[in-house]
């Protein structure tokens, strides 16, 4: 079964997420902002990760760039979900080692869509 | 591919300038440089931002692609830095050949080779003659930097069509309150702040009542009037984070954000009230003594559905409101 860490520190968002992403086969596992979600990452390496940018402690640009500078941090998909939705944030993450962007809010096609074009679902 | 390089970039340029047109960009010169970078993926990065923006239906306006254009298609270095480097080596090289004159005259030319003094000088000639052409590029600059100071006003003033030109690019023009357009993007904008914070939105659906018969009974101009009087009522009974748009034709939308299905019922109600109690003023006699009143469907965003399936709920506590006799609230 492959794995999926989501990291946001939205409790609606987590669960909506966890909805939508076991339906899609996953193991999910959640993390509340980018230092939990490197400390699962020790623990764990997911398959994918589902990732918010705005959180406290540590943002999610922040965590994307801690986790490609690992030796084993290129293997997980990951696909950012936030509501900044403006071509320097879009621009940013790519470049930091983002795979896919999906934009909040979202609904069940489009997360599914989102995994879709990066060969998960 | 069997095609010359010209064939295959003139190909390639009128399938990007068709893309364009199907994605609704103006054909601008800074735009189609965009499109075509975009449309032959010779810029990976530039590719997938546009990838992205299509896929989560973000809108591709005249300011995203004045963004992208910033962000891909960086401006060269300006004349002003390059004539500033050049004086830079310049001094550098002042005081190596000062150091090599130097040096000569206290080994008396000894040490160092003729050959190697002539080569430093005409190094140093070069270097001086590169100096003077920059420094005239300079002075160019300079007055074209005055040139630029002059035209500024112009600038900002036509900043500020920009400007008027965005307000009306969201606005409704009948009622004054936003249109549709920015509705759209208000919506996609705020119910993604109510999923982050978990807080209810809710959304109304407005539309007026028997407005076919005003239009049929005292003509276009009052319907346009009834419009405008509703907008105005709309606009006043609501708080200042909220959004009142006109949805189209005799509906209308509300955005409520941080308010639960209860409150929103009770601020529909409020609009109702007000209404009933507002003069209406017509521009003919006979319509003066028409009562307005509006049916109004109310749903709460679910957050994991879509902002279709929202509006399409409220739609239809919309249509129950009109089923079961109109001037009511009807939840979703």
């Amino acid at each position: 079964m492959k794995s999926c860490l989501i990291v946001d520190d939205s409790r609606v968002v987590r669960s909506v997420a966890r909805r939508f992403v076991e339906a899609l086969g996953f193991a999910v596992a959640e993390a509340q902002d980018g230092q939990l979600a490197a400390a699962a990452c020790d623990r764990q390496m997911p398959d994918v990760v589902l990732l918010d940018w705005n959180m406290p402690v540590m943002t999610g640009i922040e965590f994307l760039r801690h986790l490609r500078a690992r030796d084993d941090g290129n293997k997980p998909i990951v696909i950012m979900c936030t509501t900044e939705r403006d071509i320097s944030h879009i621009h940013e993450a790519i470049a930091a080692g983002a795979n896919e962007y999906l934009v909040k809010p979202f609904d069940q096609p489009t997360l599914t869509a989102k995994f879709g074009r990066v060969g998960l679902a | 591919m069997n095609l010359n390089g010209v064939e295959e970039v003139g190909i390639q340029a009128e399938a990007a300038m068709a893309s364009m047109q199907a994605h609704g960009v103006r054909p601008t010169p800074s735009n189609f440089s965009v499109w075509y970078a975009y449309h032959t993926g010779q810029n990976s990065d530039l590719t997938r931002t546009i990838d992205v923006l299509l896929s989560n239906h973000c809108p591709i306006d005249d300011q995203a692609l004045d963004q992208l254009h910033g962000t891909f298609f960086k401006p060269p270095v300006s004349e002003r830095a390059l004539c500033e480097k050049t004086i830079r080596a310049r001094d550098t090289l002042k005081t190596v050949l000062n150091l090599v004159e130097k040096a000569r005259s206290d080994a008396d030319g000894n040490d160092i080779s003729a050959q190697f003094l002539a080569n430093v000088q005409s190094l140093a000639d070069l270097i001086d003659s590169l100096v003077e052409e920059t420094s005239r590029f300079v002075g160019r600059s300079e007055r074209l930097g005055l040139d630029l100071r002059q035209s500024s006003d112009k600038i900002d003033a036509l900043e500020r069509t920009l400007d008027d030109l965005r307000r009306e690019a969201t606005t409704d023009g009948l009622t004054g309150i936003a249109n549709r357009r920015y509705f759209d993007v208000t919506l996609q904008t705020m119910c993604g702040d109510a999923m982050n914070s978990g807080d209810d939105l809710s959304l109304l659906l407005i539309d007026i009542d028997h407005f076919k018969k005003v239009n049929d009974t005292w003509g276009h101009a009052t319907g346009d009037a009834v419009i405008q009087f509703v907008a105005t009522t709309l606009a006043q009974s609501v708080r200042g984070q909220d959004c009142v748009a006109r949805y189209g034709g005799e509906e209308f939308a509300v955005i409520l954000p941080t308010t639960s299905i209860d409150a929103a019922m009770h601020v529909g109600d409020n609009i109702r009230t007000a209404l009933s109690r507002r003069p209406f003023a017509a521009p003919t006699v006979e319509a003066t003594a028409h009562t307005v009143t509006v049916s109004i469907g109310v749903a709460c965003y679910d957050p994991g559905e879509s902002l279709a399936q929202l509006v399409q709920r409220a739609d239809a506590a919309l249509y129950q409101a009109k089923k079961t006799g109109r001037d009511r609230v009807v939840a979703a």
